[in-house]
């Protein structure tokens, strides 16, 4: 049982107010103030988020705040959620501030860098805080990646000596001991500041669960008139973008700037990191406006997912499509199997992943195919039984050429990749593929 | 009959504590959840951390209420409080706080800081469901913790603390060390404390400025024999339980007096034990005797302590005092009956080199030592 909780202040990070919370219970060790606060000791505070909650606190923290605003307004959802797909933002949501679910189940959270790993304050916002309230805190906004200064001050922020991941976090560490004196370090660049500002911008808009444009169609149409997009739109230059954006971005000054891959993945709709969006956004001069609140016919959107790559196409009937196919994995199977595939015709393991490569299909397709499957399924083979299967391929072959002469051990190693510490196990197999006069000279050389 | 122990009659003394507790009371809710507060408790925090620390509040309130025992201190603080609010917790929603109107401690005989304020917390634990008592015990909080948290705890949770029985302070040699730490509490928390004490206390609060200020407050002594005095005897007549109850004359109203010297406490017991050796006795009155036995016998102990202002009584008063015995008399050869002079006792002990003054009692002479 607790005897007081203080108020959340404005933009405040829920990781701050527990930490005010510690402050003025009187305890002398955070370790008390977490054991009243959290589930059970095991549990850690979480920086961005709210962690797992003690029911006695999660009570009267509901009669304080709704839970849904402490985790839309005090933490940083926003910069993860943003611009995921509506059904994912919302279960993510539910899922945060009722069953208080590790935050990297829901969303993508990429590793920190440098510049990121420590939880930052504007030292003019903390004595407006001292001012204000008597006590400074954790802003929200000053923990968004790759966001260095402060837009209200045109100050650079500062790291503190606290790390800003949870993994290795068991105390709570209040602003307020944790801010000290620091000299005030302005910034004049005009295109950080306003770049600073288009992110604050996109972070504090209220979050949208109706509208599920994806974010890489958004950006698709950012890109239209520009160079970077053919006239007919089936074209874009990826490369000249990527390249265009680091030197952009090297200019002004930034820490993290994208790369070519994430610029690209971004693009094709399978990520959606917030600097990375904001990174691109910014650059085709997309506005805080038409990139939170798109207005795109349905018309529109099709069309960009008509320029994507064939083999990203779903099928729409994967019975049909299961039976279709059931010639080419027959084919590709056996290719495999008996040695088609390679220029020498040695025979390998048929593995999905060989499988996937030389049918042609896009990965993990065969999860939705049964019939292709068990072609798998018949093919397959342990590695000792490949092994053996091999051996005996290429002892013949060497014997063929070599005619009468002899063969040798190191003829056959080449060849065949199996090594002689694999002979326990592929020793017992040859008679199942060779005749005895065949095994027993592949034992005899295993052997020696 | 044990109703008569629950019968309280206002006094001026009780609209004056009141008021007293009410205006600390507020003074301390006013403080609450304001810019200053949350700066000491940061200050506060740093100081549990053992980091450098200022004080923000300042000097709150406290102040004390001096008496002599019995004559309705505590009782009209109780009864203060309960018009206040009482144990009525005062809970916010938004800051969650449970804000305990007053805590009652007794000052330590030993006056052990630690014990002191493991007491409050122990008093806050109670009212509002926490630990903070087990937690110092289990973690054995050193005092400077001890204040630490108990400060933490009163800048959020209590409006004023009382602690009775001060005159311990001034019987044992750690009452500075006592006084010196309250102090300090109300310095870091700006809760309000109330020292209630015998007035002996404010020999000790005289000794030093600092200290004096801090026991600015009400001063009673016993009732003087007042239209109080004669109200509150009303009342208690007006409680009789015996057979034939009796009026209450003004001359039974000079005895009650003298026998109570004013003081609340002893007049209720004397009213009380007079009916009940009445009703025991069979005589079924409240009267002259029957108040004057149970003086004598029932109330030994107390007759040491109250003081008695001699004054002309009228003859149906027949008060005895213990100080007043029969002065022993000597027998001279013709078989009469003479006083002793007070010089031929004093003659003797000069000859036997006994003490005069025990001589002196023996004999039945009053004696008071005064100093020079």
């Amino acid at each position: 049982m607790t005897g007081f909780v203080p108020s959340i202040y404005p933009d405040e990070l829920v990781y701050s107010w527990f930490c005010r919370y510690y402050v003025h219970s009187g305890y002398t060790a955070s370790k008390t103030a977490l054991e009243d606060l959290l589930y059970n000791r095991h549990c850690n505070p979480s920086k961005e988020f709210i962690g797992h909650l003690n029911p006695t606190m999660e009570q009267i923290i509901k009669n304080m705040y709704p839970i849904d605003e402490l985790v839309l307004e005090h933490t940083m959802f926003p910069q993860y959620a943003r611009f995921i797909k509506c059904i994912k933002k919302k279960d993510a949501l539910y899922r945060l501030g009722h069953d208080f679910c590790d935050a990297h189940l829901l969303f993508t959270i990429l590793p920190r860098s440098e510049g990121d790993k420590y939880l930052k304050y504007c030292p003019l916002c903390a004595a407006d805080d001292r001012k204000q309230y008597g006590e400074a805190y954790w802003h929200r906004k000053h923990q968004i990646r790759n966001r260095d200064l402060c837009t209200k001050h045109r100050c650079k922020f500062i790291n503190s000596k606290i790390t800003a991941t949870s993994s290795q976090t068991f105390t709570l560490n209040p602003a307020e001991t944790a801010i000290e004196e620091e000299e005030t370090v302005y910034i004049e660049n005009p295109l950080k500041l306003e770049f600073a500002s288009y992110m604050e911008q996109i972070f504090k808009a209220p979050m949208d669960f109706e509208n599920d444009i994806a974010i890489s169609d958004i950006l698709y149409y950012g890109m239209e008139g520009t160079k970077y997009m053919s006239s007919t739109g089936k074209t874009r230059n990826t490369q000249m973008l990527a390249e265009d954006i680091q030197k952009y971005y090297r200019k002004i000054g930034l820490n993290e700037v994208a790369s070519i891959y994430q610029i690209q993945r971004t693009l094709l709709g399978s990520r959606s990191d917030f600097s990375i969006v904001c990174q691109i956004a910014f650059y085709l001069g997309i506005s805080v406006h038409s990139l939170l609140y798109p207005s795109l016919s349905e018309r529109q959107i099709l069309s960009v997912q008509e320029t994507r790559c064939s083999k990203e196409e779903t099928p729409e009937d994967w019975k049909q499509y299961d039976e279709e196919m059931v010639p080419v994995l027959e084919k590709a199977a056996s290719d495999i199997y008996h040695g088609n595939i390679n220029d020498m015709g040695r025979p390998e393991r048929v593995s999905e992943r060989l499988l996937y490569k030389y049918a042609g299909l896009a990965n993990h397709r065969l999860e939705n195919m049964p019939k292709c499957r068990e072609i798998l399924s018949r093919y397959k083979e342990s590695y000792a039984q490949n092994w053996a299967r091999r051996l005996v391929w290429v002892y013949r072959k060497v014997k063929a050429d070599k005619v009468d002469k002899p063969v040798f051990w190191c003829d056959i190693r080449e060849l065949s990749g199996v090594k002689k510490k694999n002979a326990d196990v592929v020793i017992p197999l040859l008679g199942q593929y060779a005749d005895k006069t065949d095994a027993d000279a592949i034992k005899s050389l295993l052997n020696l | 009959m044990d109703a008569m122990t629950d019968i309280y009659v206002p006094s001026q003394m009780s609209y004056e504590i009141y008021s007293k507790i009410y205006m600390a009371m507020l003074h301390s809710l006013k403080k609450k959840q304001t810019k200053d507060a949350i700066q000491q408790g940061n200050q506060n925090h740093r100081r549990l951390q053992g980091l450098e620390y200022n004080s923000v509040l300042g000097g709150a309130d406290s102040f004390s209420i001096i008496g002599p025992s019995g004559i309705g201190k505590s009782t009209a603080i109780a009864k203060s409080i309960a018009l206040s609010g009482g144990n009525q917790i005062i809970t916010t929603e938004n800051p969650y706080a449970q804000i305990i109107p007053c805590i009652n401690v007794q000052c330590p005989h030993d006056c052990s800081v630690k014990g002191l304020l493991l007491a409050v917390l122990s008093q806050v634990d109670m009212a509002t469901g926490t630990e903070y008592e087990k937690l110092a015990v289990k973690n054995r909080a050193s005092i400077d913790n001890l204040i630490g948290t108990v400060s933490q705890v009163a800048l959020n949770n209590i409006l004023l603390i009382v602690i009775d029985e001060c005159q311990n302070i001034c019987r044992n040699k750690g009452g500075v060390n006592l006084v010196a730490s309250m102090t300090q509490l109300i310095n870091a928390s700006g809760v309000s404390i109330c020292l209630v004490g015998l007035p002996e206390t404010e020999m000790f609060f005289e000794q030093e400025m600092q200290l004096a200020r801090r026991s600015v407050g009400l001063s009673y002594s016993a009732l003087s024999c007042n239209d109080y005095f004669i109200q509150f005897c009303e009342t208690l007549f007006s409680y009789q339980y015996v057979a034939h109850p009796s009026k209450l004359t003004p001359e039974l109203i000079e005895l009650l007096y003298e026998c109570t010297s004013g003081i609340i406490a002893i007049l209720v017991s004397v009213i009380m034990e007079a009916q009940q050796i009445a009703i025991l006795t069979g005589k079924e009155k409240l009267n002259k005797e029957t108040i004057l036995i149970a003086y004598k016998e029932r109330l030994k102990n107390v007759q040491d302590f109250v003081k008695v202002i001699p004054k002309k009584r009228s003859q149906t008063s027949s008060a005895a005092k213990k100080d007043m015995m029969d002065i022993q008399k000597e027998v001279h050869d013709d078989g009469t009956y003479v006083d002793i002079q007070a010089v031929t006792i004093i003659k003797q002990s000069r000859e036997c080199g006994e003490d005069v003054i025990k001589l002196l009692k023996e004999r039945g002479f009053f004696v008071e030592e005064v100093a020079v």
